[in-house]
């Protein structure tokens, strides 16, 4: 579920990564508040190299002859609390995008929002607690770890497509995507909340008091979560609003590319009022990426997309070539 | 079990690269952080089908690797790992943008082609320029920086915590993984009903690891941060990097180069 930047626009992105940052940033506050115990930095720390151990171990799914791994959301929330697993979480997500090539930078607000938020704040707080308070044995474990890890990542996946969507990067249609991507993770969500439950079944045999210690410890959150997830609803809704314009849009769009083929005349398509809106706020924003041509000349379209071909391939060359004697360059003044 | 090796292989490689010594080597983080994240920004901002604006972006990457001795291998190895994910955008762009942009001879190139063209030349470019920027600034400097930049020192401190902690970790799940083969007859992969106890071993060993290294740190004077390893306060060659480097990036940003040079040349 990690976002890359090249499906993102830099609005998109910067939106996200002022959420993120803010969820993250309340965090530490909570954590820091009162005074912070520091055995809980190197146990942060750890735990995070544990979810990175964890997702390197593949596990194989009996009768279909392939393997997935845990994501750790709900796990580290179930063992640390929530504030701590959302920091932990933010901090392997950019391990992974600096390290791994496993999500973008620009997307790193994305992915907290998509993979942390969801799952160790409104996951967790809606429905693994209620389940949790019920009594803490295996069975209330199994079911709150499998229905929060599903519906976090129904969540997650849901904000990606949102996300994407209102980029307006790819040619993705809401609908499609929507109805690809939920039922993938719907899959992948009952694996991972059943492994999850495996392990929160194991440790609450072996050392009960690590899970008893967190969800007590997460007694702090009440009356004061409302305060992060009334602002994660508010970015949610800012997002379905430029959905929204999207469909006004894309409908026009499709209509008129229909028109355009069947009456074989091109200016339809110029002609759309939600293009012109689109245009406007794309121009408002002043950076996001559009899909017309309408910074380049169209008059003469052809014999510009030749001299852009003709100068892409000389700048190539040139770059290659600048590349090759800089390191040529360097060989001879270490080894000379 | 190989996934687990090359992954510790990958760190420590990156780790090993960015303790070199060249003139990007001795730039100052913060001067590279922000050229990068600038660089990141410029390359996405730009419209959807524009590939010969994108172009000269290649610039940056192969010029900075050539500097700093970066090999471009092993980078480009990483960076292909990320272009599947995109090429799904991009696909969906083909079949769905097919209007013609232009013809090469007979050849009809549709919007489409140029989105998808635009999208993994933007994630090979994103992707590269923050492989570089790992490859020649150490974890322990970049977070040094961030928190220059007001980021809490506690998100960093567990940034570089988790960094170190990894291949600890790493080579812990890989010794449990061979008993567990040897115990299973050579199996591939961990049974689901093996996992919960697989992974709730591992993780009682990293609490237990944790409780260690607290105790440890505290016998070593830890006192809420991590010793810092930048050497020097940034000079004005890093300004002008920086200032010629952004400068630069929004020239390209704004001027497509490519076109110009193929229009000199025809």
């Amino acid at each position: 579920m990690h976002m890359t930047d090249a499906m993102l626009s830099p609005a998109v992105g910067g939106i996200m990564m002022i959420a993120s940052t803010r969820a993250v940033g309340h965090s530490v506050k909570k954590l820091t508040g009162d005074h912070l115990d520091e055995k809980k930095i190197p146990l942060m720390g750890v735990m995070g190299a544990f979810i990175f151990a964890g997702q390197m171990v593949n596990f194989t799914i009996p009768g279909t002859g392939s393997s997935g791994h845990i994501g750790g959301g709900i796990l580290l929330a179930a063992l640390l609390g929530p504030f701590p697993a959302l920091l932990t979480l933010s901090v392997v997500l950019l391990i992974q995008c600096l390290f791994f090539a496993d999500g973008g930078l620009l997307a790193y607000g994305c992915n907290v929002f998509n993979i942390g938020i969801c799952s160790c704040l409104l996951a967790y707080q809606f429905f693994y607690k209620p389940i949790i308070r019920r009594g803490m044995n295996k069975r209330n474990i199994t079911a709150a770890a499998v229905v929060s890890v599903v519906l976090g990542l129904q969540m997650g996946a849901f904000c990606v497509v949102m996300e994407v969507v209102a980029s307006g990067v790819t040619e993705l249609p809401f609908g499609a995507f929507a109805l690809l991507m939920q039922p993938i993770h719907l899959a992948i969500g009952i694996i991972e909340g059943l492994v999850t439950a495996a392990v929160l079944c194991y440790v609450h045999g072996v050392h009960p008091e690590i899970l008893d210690g967190s969800v007590g410890n997460s007694d702090l959150n009440t009356g004061i979560t409302m305060k992060k997830v009334v602002p994660a609803f508010l970015v949610m809704t800012v997002l379905a609003g430029a959905v929204m314009s999207q469909f006004a849009s894309v409908l026009p769009d499709g209509l008129e590319w229909s028109v355009e083929t069947v009456a074989g005349t091109v200016e339809l398509e110029r002609e759309g009022t939600a293009y012109d809106v689109m245009g406007e706020a794309v121009d408002a924003l002043a950076i996001m990426p559009g899909y017309t041509f309408s910074d380049e000349d169209g008059g003469s379209g052809r014999s510009t997309a030749l001299a852009g071909i003709v100068g892409s391939a000389i700048t190539i060359v040139l770059a290659g070539g600048i590349g090759f004697m800089i390191h040529a360059t360097r060989k001879k003044t270490h080894t000379g | 079990m190989s996934k687990l090796y090359q992954a510790v292989a990958g760190m420590n490689g990156l780790e090993q690269l960015a303790s070199g010594d060249s003139v990007i080597h001795r730039v100052h983080p913060m001067a590279k952080l922000l050229t990068t994240l600038v660089y990141v920004i410029t390359v996405v901002s730009l419209p959807a089908t524009n590939v010969s604006g994108l172009v000269p972006f290649i610039f940056y990457p192969v010029i900075l690797m050539a500097l700093s001795g970066t090999p471009y291998r092993p980078l480009l190895g990483r960076a292909a790992v990320a272009l599947p994910f995109s090429l799904a955008g991009g696909i969906s762009s083909l079949l769905l943008m097919r209007t013609t942009a232009f013809y090469i001879g007979s050849i009809a190139v549709s919007h489409g082609v140029l989105a998808c063209a635009s999208i993994l030349l933007r994630t090979l470019l994103t992707v590269m320029a923050v492989l570089i920027l790992i490859a020649t600034t150490s974890l322990v400097e970049i977070g040094e920086q961030l928190v220059r930049l007001r980021l809490p020192k506690l998100f960093c401190l567990v940034l570089i915590m988790t960094y170190r902690y990894i291949s600890v970790l790493l080579n812990e799940a890989v010794s449990m993984y061979t008993a567990y083969t040897l115990r299973t007859g050579n199996q591939k992969g961990i049974k689901m009903r093996d996992m919960g106890s697989f992974l709730g071993q591992l993780l009682l060993r990293s609490t237990d690891r944790a409780e260690q290294v607290y105790y440890a740190m505290k016998c070593r004077g830890f006192h809420g941060m991590y010793p810092g390893k930048t050497k020097s306060a940034p000079v004005i060659e890093d300004a002008l990097y920086t200032g010629a480097l952004i400068a630069i990036m929004l020239f390209l940003r704004f001027f497509n180069l490519s076109r110009f040079l193929g229009s000199l040349a025809m």
